[in-house]
């Protein structure tokens, strides 16, 4: 398969977990489980303007929820990730596990802090 | 009825309503453990992400039509006979070479670099501005319109480009009709100083400094049209790109 290299790294993470979260993917919901994996928040603007992009390009697509009190009112769209999204995300990462075949990443990680230890 | 934000209703003008809301939803649902100044910092911070994009392309696009306007005049001796003997049609062409610069810079800022109405746009303005450069020379020009006929048909027969190239079309037709270029407004000169009709012969002297330019009633007029234009096509521009390059509302989901 090849691999649609113009999915973004970022947008692997949201798709990833907007897929984790299943039928629950919305916007606080995907942040706090980037925060969750990844260690660090994005900002609400880099998800949403991430999204847009997304799908624009017809990647993810919504589905409207229920209006909540602590909302003000506001409906939770939830992100459902089409067809084309899934394909892109199993592509780009079946190629980077290719990529990574044969290498010792752990060790790789360690030569590099030992080379920042020998920086600092 | 709930109350819309501040937040909502200028994300509205970017995302649509229902978005806008949801994302105002999502930002009060976080309010509620961050605090009210978080919530004012990433209110504006996600209304900057979502729309520093328009006023920099529409400035930049700008720049770009200025410049290249200049560039126009610069090459006008070159392509001066032609120009006389066939008036419309080279300022025409001239018109749809500078509204593309615009869209260019325009589409490259808004949508990035791999867009397809940018990258349509890149490839119109080099067959326009080389059948601008090579007026003169009938044959060249000839095969050029032949070999852009033939490129067009294709664009159009092709699902992918179809929408893109409609886009364009579509966009650089109202830049022509709006006139985004200074031509009109020296007949608009004309006719507020002179009480005549301008003469095509003469065109070009009401461009030269020192003549248009010290009336200030004529700076003003020329640069507020110039910014409503470029307001315009930059809408216009943003309009067509949803409705034509976006995907389908059935996108597939299994």
């Amino acid at each position: 398969m090849k691999a649609d290299l113009s999915l973004g790294g970022f947008e692997q993470v949201v798709l990833l977990a907007a897929l984790r979260l299943a039928d629950k993917a919305y916007g606080v919901a995907i942040l706090e489980e980037i925060a969750l994996h990844v260690g660090r928040a994005p900002s609400p603007g880099a998800l949403y303007t991430t999204l847009h992009r997304m799908e624009e390009k017809g990647l993810i697509t919504y589905v409207d929820g229920e209006p909540t009190p602590e909302r003000g009112g506001r409906a939770k769209r939830f992100v459902v990730v089409t067809y084309k999204g899934r394909t892109a995300l199993a592509s780009v990462q079946a190629a980077y596990e290719s990529l990574s075949k044969g290498l010792d990443l752990s060790s790789l990680l360690t030569f590099a802090l030992q080379e920042r230890g020998a920086d600092a | 009825m709930r109350s819309r934000n501040l937040t909502e209703v200028l994300l509205t003008g970017m995302v649509g309503k229902e978005r806008a809301a949801a994302i105002a939803g999502d930002l009060l649902e976080l309010a509620y453990r961050r605090g009210r100044i978080w919530y004012y910092v990433a209110c504006a911070k996600t209304v900057f992400a979502f729309t520093w994009r328009l006023p920099t392309a529409l400035l930049v696009a700008c720049m770009g039509f200025i410049l290249v306007q200049l560039l126009g005049w610069a090459l006008y001796p070159l392509v001066r006979p032609v120009w006389l003997k066939h008036p419309y049609v080279t300022e025409t062409l001239e018109r749809a070479a500078c509204d593309l610069v615009f869209l260019i810079v325009f589409a490259v800022i808004r949508y990035g670099a791999r867009d397809r109405f940018f990258r349509l746009s890149v490839a119109a303005s080099v067959i326009a501005g080389l059948a601008f450069v090579g007026l003169r020379m009938s044959v060249p020009v000839t095969v050029l319109a032949a070999l852009g006929l033939l490129g067009l048909v294709g664009l159009l027969v092709s699902t992918q480009w179809r929408g893109a190239t409609v886009a364009l079309g579509l966009a650089v037709a109202i830049g022509i009709l709006m006139d985004l270029n200074f031509g009109n407004l020296a007949h608009l000169y004309c006719w507020v100083y002179e009480h005549k009709p301008l003469n095509a012969t003469s065109h070009y002297r009401y461009f030269e400094l020192g003549y248009a330019f010290p009336h200030t009633v004529f700076l003003i007029v020329t640069w507020t049209i110039f910014v409503l234009d470029a307001l315009t096509l930059s809408v216009a521009c943003s309009r067509l790109h949803r409705f034509l390059l976006s995907p389908p509302d059935d996108v597939e989901l299994a």
